[in-house]
């Protein structure tokens, strides 16, 4: 019973803070921003890993996301010998022969979670070879041409094909779908019939086809023999006629064929190299082409395709490509190739994962040091607000330490709700701030140890720092212990200082032997990161240390006004809490200021690096001079271009375009490439020759020089400046106004159009709308890099913005925080005045003037550091330096508008509140108040 | 130390640091406190009463001299043997009533906190509430008390489980004529409980309700 009766003032804790709902939310606030950064990093790291695995699987090659099972099957021979005479039976392939492997292939698929059926495609006409190198002679299928030859075609047929094309005409029922590229073979259309038949002519095995019932004498073991060749019923090569149900456009000329064929170009020459010899691709049903492919001879290349049903977590990926290697060797199979790019993509998503995990870590870490700084906070005003309680308890001997554990009981409730939802808050709006939804199955345990870690923290933290401040009723705080006049700025700066010099400006991110199988990964330095948060707290620490020295000083004169000398009182009353509100200001709005300003930086630095070296936002090339549409010109700034490759100039391979003068300087991305030259002054020149301006070589100067053209030749007056864009294999680009260029050349690289757009996206629809008959290829400088540098550099700088932003909420709860802490002697103190004659608007002025006074302070010294931040750390957001031009600031101009309308919203909110809640109190209630 | 003598004061000087420097509160005060008397502390205001008590309650720790306490120096003492003493030994009571009570506590559940929270009792809480004259106030909140109920509370609180000294400053301050002479009506009761009680006060009356008088001069007992 004693023990319960000792234990009230604790046992009763959990409850008591909810007597005060403005504080218990505000703890919970502050709870929920410390837990938030600290469950974001597992999840950031995984989602990164997916998002990673997601972009190389969504390439515009649709490789198969699992596994592909390549094999051959081929006929047989039975040979049976009766006396002097033997007789081969010959088989083609089959589809029981094919049921057989397939099943003892999905049976080993059968252990690997996560795949869909498999995707079979069969291809005659390809020789298929395998790891052990043993190649068979090519035994191609022909089509019978309207001059009666036979042209190699190859002749497939792929689970799902109707769907993969485009199609044309027909309803691609049984029978034959053809390219619309056939013609030039055979004007054979939908409705009519074709002719394919084997091709022997030049094959090894031409000679062995001897007819059947001919008998062919041939050396035995014990005398000559007679031989005889048969075929097993429906097996033997003839030709066969097929009906035409289809007609597609050719795989490489449509969107749809270049996205699911592109794997397969190794068996269907599809595109691969436009000058060799093109062979037609001729689809067919099923039934179909086991009429043709289970003929003797034939040799029929299978392809099993198995896909993961859903894009995997990194850890899925690991998985699946584990069961692939347990699958290939399984098989044993000589002439079974399983392939996957699954280990490739495993790969680099880890080094993702590992090129982010310090900045993220480091980010993390310093924002809940901050939480748990406001947390600490917030015990502190508990004590004071709790000084009478404490001090009778103290008074009847309980030590700092269980004051501390009661500070922490109070505390409980409120941390533990914070906790949980900022846990929860992390974790379910990711599809805001993460670069993928999908996540391992460890992230969220992981995310969710983490926030219970944090939530621990941020109980101990309390329970100390109040246990220390309760210290202080009962024992005097010993003068040297009093180290608050050390620069203690030092430290960080410090830190800073030794973070710049020795963390290397990598930009590259590679793991070992990774590295050789999956390249390198594009990434701020790592001290991009690390150096702005140490130097934003250092400066901050100085900041508030200047603050506490100017508040300390005696003034010479009150503000005139009693709402200021009231503001300025309040402050200058607790110079401490003052000053750490104000570099608790100042730290988060300078470090969102910050990434802000480096993100888009980064990213824009990425996108003139792209836009210089495709030339402008939009270059779309064509084989032949096309008009440029006009909404085009609705869309942006437009130039037609005409380009020759490989020419020489001076001694130097160059490229040479053909330009507007007029229009080419504002469309071309030109931007810190040409120093001081004005490219259409120069274009314009009149020295009689040509003038002409040539950059990317140093070989390359001011002077005269002949250009050999294909089919001319021209004398030009160059002009030499640094560097200019589209450059193509690093030759250098000489540019020349159109209306010197001869009218008969013999070879155009292209013809094209440069815009200059804020619209990329719309031109390329329109592009793509108004030549669809026309073939053209397109280049966008915001596709350049996507899912690649810019995409996974700027993810962990807005990671810090996110963090950022999370950390100036929290700073305005504490700033809360703070008002309900003074909120007791604040109402006695209102009350008082009123009696005096003060009225709600001079008081309310006084909160606004207090608030926002140490707001707007803050918010200045916050954006004055991110200045100095982004001055000092400008070089390393240019993650190739090898590319011009070199870093591009962007300055968020909108965002620092952005960032005084919320603090003004902020300072007239919260004075709202504190005044509403201090003129609220009942005068006979505030003078018997016990604290 | 003397065989009955439960406080000793030796030399002891102490003050606040402000900002114009150093302000000397207590030089070389010299004291002696037999077990189970009642002292009255008298002085002008700011003679050193409060900050004498403090020192006395182990609220605070002298700069220089010694302050003996049954026998313990409290100024050398340990933190931990000083909340001891506060614990069961020496009781505290502030001039302001409210101040010396839990906002959240009952009267009873004060009682109950100090009887097990302290050393040895003589006395009940049911049955000192009763002689406190605030047993039917049982189970309110301090907040639901007069002033004079809530001092007459807080000195039963600060009472209970100690076992040598009480110490009051200015019990009566905030308080009238009539509910002071209440108050003061309970240092009787307690002296009978064994406690020595020392008392500052700059009212004559509850003066001469104590057994001796020692009037504080410069921050000294005045001869």
């Amino acid at each position: 019973m004693a023990l319960l009766d000792r234990s009230l003032p604790w046992s009763k804790a959990p409850v008591l803070l909810f007597r005060r709902p403005g504080v218990a939310l505000a703890l919970a606030a502050a709870a929920m921003v410390a837990v938030v950064p600290a469950a974001g990093t597992p999840l950031l790291l995984s989602a990164s890993q997916s998002d990673s695995i997601a972009q190389q699987i969504d390439d515009q090659c649709v490789v198969p996301s699992g596994s592909d099972v390549r094999f051959p099957l081929e006929g047989s021979w039975q040979e049976t010998v009766e006396g002097d005479t033997v007789t081969r039976v010959a088989s083609g392939p089959s589809m029981e022969e094919l049921r057989e492997r397939v099943a003892e292939i999905d049976a080993e698929a059968a252990e690997i979670p996560g795949l869909s059926p498999v995707e079979r495609t069969y291809v005659i006409g390809h020789s298929v070879t395998t790891d052990s190198g043993y190649g068979i002679p090519e035994i191609a299928m022909g089509l019978r041409t309207d001059s009666g030859d036979l042209a190699k075609v190859f002749v497939a047929y792929r689970d799902g094909a109707p769907g993969m094309v485009t199609q044309i005409d027909g309803d691609f029922g049984p029978g034959a779908w053809i390219p619309d590229d056939l013609g030039s073979l055979s004007e054979a259309g939908v409705g009519d019939e074709l002719e394919l038949a084997p091709i022997f002519e030049g094959s090894p095995l031409e000679d062995m086809l001897v007819p059947p019932g001919q008998g062919e004498t041939i050396p035995g073991e014990d005398g000559p023999v007679t031989l005889y060749t048969e075929y097993e019923d429906g097996d033997a090569p003839t030709g066969v006629t097929i009906p035409v149900t289809g007609e597609y456009r050719t795989l490489n000329d449509s969107d749809l064929g270049t996205s699911h064929w592109c794997h397969l170009q190794d068996m269907l020459q599809f595109d691969a190299m436009p000058e060799g010899e093109w062979v037609p691709t001729v689809l067919v049903d099923e039934e179909t082409f086991w009429r043709l492919g289970g003929q003797v001879e034939q040799r029929v290349g299978v392809i099993l395709t198995y896909e993961l049903a859903a894009t995997p977590t990194v850890d899925d990926a690991r998985e699946a490509a584990a069961g692939f290697a347990a699958m290939e060797s399984a098989l044993e199979t000589g002439d079974t190739e399983v392939t996957t790019d699954l280990p490739r993509f495993v790969a680099r998503a880890d080094l993702v994962g590992e090129s982010l995990r310090l900045p993220v870590a480091a980010v993390g870490a310093a924002a809940v040091l901050v939480g748990l700084s406001i947390v600490g906070g917030a015990a502190l005003l508990w004590t004071r607000r709790r000084r009478i309680e404490l001090t009778v308890l103290a008074g009847r001997g309980v030590s700092p330490a269980a004051l501390g554990g009661k500070a922490a009981l109070e505390a409980m409730p409120a941390l533990l709700l914070g906790g949980v939802a900022g846990y929860l808050l992390c974790r379910y709006s990711m599809p805001v701030w993460a670069p993928s939804d999908l996540i391992a199955v460890t992230a969220p345990r992981d995310a969710a140890y983490m926030a219970a870690g944090v939530t621990a923290a941020a109980l101990l933290t309390v329970a100390v720092v109040a246990a220390r401040a309760c210290r202080r009723l009962t024992e005097p705080a010993r003068a040297h212990r009093n180290l608050s006049w050390l620069p203690w700025e030092l430290v960080p700066a410090g830190a800073a200082v030794a973070a710049w010099t020795l963390m290397e400006p990598v930009t590259e991110v590679t793991a070992g032997e990774a590295s050789d199988r999956v390249g390198v990964v594009s990434q701020l330095p790592s001290r991009v990161f690390v150096v702005p948060l140490l130097a934003a707290i250092a400066v901050a620490m100085l900041v508030a240390r200047a603050a506490r020295w100017y508040w300390n000083r005696p003034r010479r004169r009150d503000p005139r006004r009693f709402s200021g000398f009231l503001a300025s009182r309040r402050i200058r009353r607790d110079r401490w809490a003052s000053a750490v509100m104000l570099a608790a200001v100042a730290v988060p709005t300078a470090l969102a200021g910050y990434a802000i300003t480096a993100s888009a930086s980064a990213g824009a630095t990425i996108d003139a690096q792209a836009r210089s070296e495709i030339g402008s936002d939009v270059v779309v090339s064509f084989d032949e001079p096309q008009t440029v549409p006009p909404e085009l010109a609705e869309l942006g700034r437009v130039t037609e271009v005409t380009r020759i490759d490989g020419l020489t100039l001076q001694g130097t391979r160059v490229s040479a375009l053909f330009v507007d003068s007029e229009t080419f300087a504002r469309t071309a991305d030109t931007a810190d490439l040409l120093a001081d030259t004005d490219v259409t002054a120069a274009l314009d020149g009149d020295t009689g020759s040509v003038p002409a301006v040539a950059g990317g070589s140093d070989r390359l100067q001011d002077g005269d020089g002949r250009i050999t053209l294909p089919g001319a030749e021209l004398d030009l007056t160059v002009s030499a400046v640094p560097d200019l864009p589209a450059k193509r294999g690093g030759m250098p680009v000489v540019l020349i106004d159109r209306e010197h260029m001869p009218d008969e050349l013999s070879r155009i690289s292209g013809y094209q159009f440069w815009v200059r757009t804020d619209r990329p996206e719309a031109v390329k629809d329109l592009i793509t709308t108004e030549f669809s008959d026309v073939e053209y290829r397109m280049l966008t400088a915001f596709e350049r890099y996507q899912g690649t540098p810019k995409h996974s550099v700027t993810k962990a700088v807005e990671y810090l913005l996110w963090v950022s932003v999370l950390t100036a909420v929290v700073v305005v709860v504490g700033m809360l925080l703070q008002l309900e802490s003074r909120s007791a002697a604040n109402r006695r103190a209102f009350v008082m005045m009123r009696r005096m004659g003060l009225r709600s608007g001079v008081h309310r002025m006084a909160l606004l003037r207090e608030i926002g006074g140490l707001l707007v302070a803050g918010v200045v010294s916050g954006l004055v550091i991110a200045g100095l931040l982004v001055a000092v750390m400008r070089p390393d957001f240019d993650v190739d330096t090898f590319r011009n031009p070199g870093v591009v600031l962007d300055v968020p101009v909108e965002s620092v508008g952005y960032l005084a309308a919320v603090t003004v919203v902020v300072t007239v909110a919260a004075a709202w509140f504190g005044h509403a809640r201090i003129a609220a109190a009942r005068p006979s209630e505030v003078l018997r108040e016990t604290g | 130390m003397k065989p009955d003598e439960l406080v000793s004061c030796r030399g002891v000087r102490h003050g606040y640091v402000a900002d114009s420097g150093e302000s000397l509160v207590l030089d070389d005060l010299e004291l002696s406190i037999a077990a189970g008397e009642i002292v009255a502390l008298t002085g002008p205001s700011g003679s050193g009463k409060s900050t004498l008590l403090r020192l006395l309650g182990c609220l605070d720790r002298a700069h220089a001299g010694t302050i003996a306490v049954g026998g313990v120096d409290t100024t050398t003492a340990s933190a931990r043997r000083r909340r001891r003493l506060r614990r069961d030994r020496i009781g505290y009571v502030r001039q302001n009533p409210a101040d010396n009570l839990i906002d959240h506590l009952t009267v009873r559940q004060h009682f109950m906190l100090a009887t097990g929270m302290g050393g040895r009792t003589s006395t009940g809480p049911a049955e000192l509430a009763e002689r406190l004259g605030v047993a039917g106030k049982w189970h309110r909140r301090p907040r639901e008390l007069s002033g004079g109920e809530q001092q007459r509370v807080a000195i039963g609180f600060a009472a209970l489980g100690r076992s040598d000294l009480l110490l009051l400053d200015e019990p009566t301050g905030q308080l009238d004529h009539a509910i002071g002479e209440q108050v003061l009506d309970t240092l009787d009761l307690l002296r009978d409980t064994g406690l020595t009680i020392v008392v500052a006060t700059h009212d004559p009356k509850t003066a001469r309700r104590a057994d001796r008088t020692c009037r504080l001069i410069d921050g000294k007992v005045a001869a």
